[in-house]
């Protein structure tokens, strides 16, 4: 029985993942590199793209336990303790509404403050455990540290008290029980609190700016574990989940911040009134941080893909040429133009400008040559739908550019090729219909996403996000389906006029879900995360199949001139968060 | 000696339309009952018995009996256990009016041969509703406690009637029955009231249930262990006793039946590996030992358990104090400023016959004293003198 892809966003998700199942799975690239470097970094990406799996690859048990091939390379080459600090996607909404309630309180809004405090105490503290412990459970020993139970204790109570925590067992691991219950006692009271301060006794808290405090900790630490240069990573996850207030500090530090410390920050490529340059004390990219953008990935993620798809596939002792499983047909060119040249007059028109008509492609010039290639898949395109077609085209079949299709998303990447491999097992290899019915449930899935966050307009057409895709992806049909042929139809989005303001919203959470894509220069092109004026965007390619879009690059146009200045506000800022099922 | 002990399977067929159970046969197979397999054999133990109190079938299907008891019979096989030891429970039994023309037809006659593969013990056990397996090391009392379902209400309950006690009273004080270092006594329902499990009036508990346990512990000196099942609700205690070895009471819990709500909370799906040290339980003159409990849930398949009934590991006959606990880690905490995992080993091998009641109380007992402690698991992790 073959397997059906359950959820979207579900068919691998890192969050939720167990150490041994992440470290096993895990595949190093060139970000991983990037990562691991002792610096503060910032990435970002859209869901899926693998922000996730690698911060948490950072942390301090996932790579003891690893034990790939580079595994003990990686370890010999990190030079800090990484401490994962997973965000509450609840967090936002309770700190915004408990932010208004007590707005004329300054102690019980830095009280609402010190809650995400001691959270990545919390998580800290989880790793100075993971760091002393002596256990079976241990496989490389990676940065581990010896300590006496007389010192663990000292360190425990010169922490408690810093921390403003009691312990009822002076370890480590009391030390942690006792965060976890100052974050309970916080909790209760601001949830009992009408506004103003109880009756009852306000909880005490560590009331100092969570870099100062982190750098006390550390300082502190480090003289126990006799490693006075010891470097900690803090590896920030799904920022943009947490309140503005904590994550625009956590940026601003990355200049001139305390040297043990090291700030790893995973958002996605859109967070409103949160910018990593917004003034000339701002950190700085390839000065103070560096920069990841897993966005907009091309062929430079097809190694990565191709050896993600290989692991699936050796799981059902699969061991070809992976490209080999996947039935390709090939485009013929010269009997793609012959025959649109026959069925479409602006195109006829076009090649005889172009004194190409008649010719086939062994009898251009190289530049007449060029120029054919160039235009060959839109004139596959506009000929293969000439005629009303059930299936969509087979040029967005085959490895590659299924993989394209998926812009080399991680998440999407193992839940397709995890129902290809079954399908390859019993058939033994991967027909083009049932390619393209895969790629269709995906998008099918996606839709149903992108259904889910309501907008509001001034057009009756447009009530969700997908409804503003759909606008935008249908105009790109038209640039190759339309009347006239171009050999250059538009496919790309820019946000150049003053009017975009008004689809900033909307485009970041595109961004964020992944249907919309921003082209990137380079691998690790900068942008920032609160602007989108110098961006280009394209849509992801999985609306590619419906609309019968090209997958390369394109010339780009400005979005108001799709949208024609209609309005639209987004209704729900967390929409799509859930999941869905098939 | 090694027991691994199965209850309540409730086996039920995909066709059915009542599906009580997760040990559901699509023709001879049950994915549950083969990951069950699977699982056992990760374990590495080797079981000296299979031991099943009963309810094989569900609702007295006899089609599913065959495959529930076929499925015990694979087990035993495939772990390479030499013997089982079963006893039939009331869903065993077509004791329903109109279901068949005999209760016991299809029990009594199926392949192998239920409930042992010795023709004159299956012939005394339907006789006279009680049969006898003398091993090496015990004695072992198959009861049938539902021998008179089909009769007005007795579906209602269990029985063991005084005629029956009397003759097993009589039996075991003759030559015929030798002296073993314990007896154990397998029946389907529960001998004494169990009114905690549904907070309620219990109505079936097994009629004459205590008064056969008073004649057993009259009758010799050797310890008993009862094994039961029919609640669903796993648990381990001492029977009511005047003497000096109260019959131990292993009331084992579902293995793959749905669990009613009141309960599902509480326990889980289970089987159990009880162990018995046959040198402490000769020395001591009491039943000494552990077990093991293991769960299945949907998250985590077939796992140790983290329920409370029972724990993962527990044990039975500790002659070792509480005080006797407290002092130790005192002293222990004269040398440290707490004690973790690796400095608890001595006051873990002083708990490892404490059943998991018996360190319930101990717990009290620290808290009670000052002491500051943290459990995982149903495990001491860290202790320390509170500040």
């Amino acid at each position: 029985m073959i397997d059906q892809i359950q959820h979207f966003n579900k068919s691998f998700n890192a969050k939720s993942t167990s150490k041994q199942n992440l470290a096993e799975s895990f595949i190093p690239n060139g970000h991983f590199d990037r990562l691991t470097s002792p610096n503060h970094t910032i990435m970002i990406g859209p869901r899926g793209s693998g922000k996730t799996t690698l911060l948490r690859m950072c942390e301090l048990e996932a790579l003891d336990i690893w034990d790939g091939t580079k595994s003990d390379n990686y370890r010999s080459k990190i030079d800090f303790t990484g401490v994962f600090i997973p965000t509450d996607r609840f967090w936002k909404a309770q700190f915004d509404l408990y932010s208004e309630k007590f707005k004329s309180d300054k102690l019980l809004k830095k009280l609402l403050l010190s809650s995400f405090t001691y959270h990545v105490l919390e998580c800290f503290s989880n790793t100075l455990i993971y760091r002393v412990l002596t256990s079976k459970k241990k496989k490389s020993y990676f940065r581990n540290i010896e300590i006496s139970k007389q010192n663990e204790v000292q360190l425990v109570e010169y922490l408690s008290e810093l921390w403003h925590v009691e312990t009822k067992i002076p370890s480590l691991r009391g030390l942690t029980i006792a965060l976890t219950l100052k974050k309970h006692e916080i909790s209760s009271y601001l949830s009992s609190s009408d506004g103003s301060r109880q009756s009852s006794k306000i909880p005490n808290f560590a009331d100092s700016n969570i870099i100062s405090l982190l750098d006390t900790s550390i300082q502190i630490v480090n003289q126990f574990f006799d490693d006075s240069d010891g470097k900690w990573a803090f590896l920030f996850d799904e920022l943009e989940l947490a309140p503005d207030s904590f994550v625009q500090p956590l940026i601003d530090n990355m200049r001139g911040g305390p040297q043990n410390l090291i700030l790893k920050l995973a958002l996605s490529p859109y967070h409103k009134d949160v910018s990593i340059t917004n003034n000339s004390y701002s950190s700085m990219h390839k000065q103070d941080l560096s920069f990841i953008n897993l966005s907009g990935v091309r062929e430079d993620g097809l190694e990565f893909a191709k050896t993600l798809t290989n692991n699936i596939f050796k799981k059902e002792k699969l061991t070809n040429p992976i490209e080999s499983y996947f039935e390709t047909i090939d485009i013929n060119r010269d009997k793609e133009f012959s025959e649109l040249t026959k069925n479409d007059k602006s195109f006829f028109d076009y090649c005889s400008r172009q004194s190409i008509l008649g010719k086939s492609y062994s009898e251009l010039s190289n530049n007449q040559q060029a120029a054919f290639r160039r235009i060959q898949f839109n004139v596959h395109l506009r000929n293969y739908y000439q005629t009303t077609r059930k299936r969509a085209s087979h040029y967005y079949t085959g490895f590659d550019n299924i993989c394209r299709l998926l812009d080399y998303n991680p998440r999407m990447l193992v839940g397709v090729m995890s129902i290809f491999s079954s399908i390859a097992k019993s058939e033994g290899h991967i027909k083009v219909h049932r390619q393209l019915k895969c790629i269709d449930d995906y998008y099918q899935s996606f839709k149903a996403l992108l259904n889910t966050i309501a907008v509001e307009s001034n057009e009756s057409s447009l009530n969700s996000l997908y409804d503003v895709i759909t606008k935008i992806a249908s105009y790109f049909e038209q640039q190759i389906h339309g009347e006239i042929f171009s050999p250059d139809p538009k496919g790309t989005i820019t946000f150049r006029d003053d009017y975009n303001r008004n689809y900033l919203e909307a485009v970041g959470l595109a961004l964020n879900a992944g249907a919309l894509v921003i082209e990137k220069n380079d691998t690790d092109s900068f942008h920032d995360t609160d602007g989108l004026y110098s961006s280009r965007c394209r849509l992801s390619y999985i609306f590619s199949p419906k609309f019968k879009l090209l997958t390369n690059v394109q010339p780009s146009i400005d979005l108001v001139e799709i949208l024609n200045q209609r309005k639209i506000k987004i209704l729900d800022m967390f929409g799509g968060q859930g999941e869905f099922k098939l | 000696m090694r027991f691994l002990i199965l209850s309540d399977l409730h086996a039920t067929f995909e066709s059915s339309e009542v599906k009580n159970s997760r040990l559901v046969f699509e023709n001879t197979e049950s994915e549950f009952g083969t990951r069950f397999i699977q699982y056992c054999k990760s374990l590495n133990f080797h079981f000296d018995f299979l031991v099943c109190p009963g309810d094989i079938s569900n609702q007295g299907c006899g089609e599913s009996f065959k495959s529930g008891w076929k499925f015990l019979n694979e087990v035993s096989h495939k772990l390479n256990i030499k013997e089982i030891l079963c006893v039939p429970g009331n869903h065993d039994l077509q004791s329903r009016p109109e279901s068949n023309f005999s209760p016991l037809h299809t029990v009594k006659f199926c392949e192998p041969n239920f409930p042992s593969t010795c023709y004159e013990t299956n012939t005394h056990f339907w006789g006279w509703n009680w049969g006898h397996i003398e091993t090496e090391n015990f004695n072992c009392i198959l009861l049938n406690s539902s021998a008179y379902h089909g009769f007005s209400s007795e579906y209602k309950h269990g029985r063991v009637a005084p005629e029956t006690t009397k003759q097993l009273s009589e039996f075991i004080t003759s030559d015929k029955f030798k002296q073993r270092t314990f007896n154990v006594l397998l029946c389907h329902h529960h001998p004494v009231k169990r009114e905690d499990i549904d907070f309620d009036s219990d109505h079936d508990v097994m009629d004459g249930g205590q008064a056969l346990l008073n004649e057993l512990e009259k009758v010799t000196s050797e310890p008993w262990l009862i094994i039961h099942g029919h609640k669903h609700f796993a648990s381990i205690f001492r029977a009511q006793s005047a003497g000096f070895n109260a019959p131990l009471i292993f009331s084992a819990g579902s293995f793959s039946a749905k669990l009613y709500p009141k309960i599902e909370s509480r326990t889980s799906n289970q089987f159990y590996i009880l162990d018995i040290d046959l040198k402490e339980t000769l020395e001591k003159d009491c039943l000494v030992g552990t077990f093991e409990a293991h769960s299945w849930n949907i998250e985590n398949n077939w796992h140790p358990s983290s329920s409370d009934n029972l724990p993962y590991k527990g044990g039975f006959g500790t002659d070792i104090k509480p005080r006797d606990i407290i002092t130790k880690l005192k002293e222990l905490l004269a040398e440290d400023p707490y004690l973790d995992e690796s400095s608890l080993q001595p006051i873990y091998e002083m708990l490892t016959h404490y059943t998991p009641t018996e360190f319930k109380e101990l717990l009290q007992k620290l808290t009670k004293l000052n002491f500051e402690y943290d459990i995982s698991d149903n495990k001491l992790i860290q202790v320390a003198l509170k500040k």
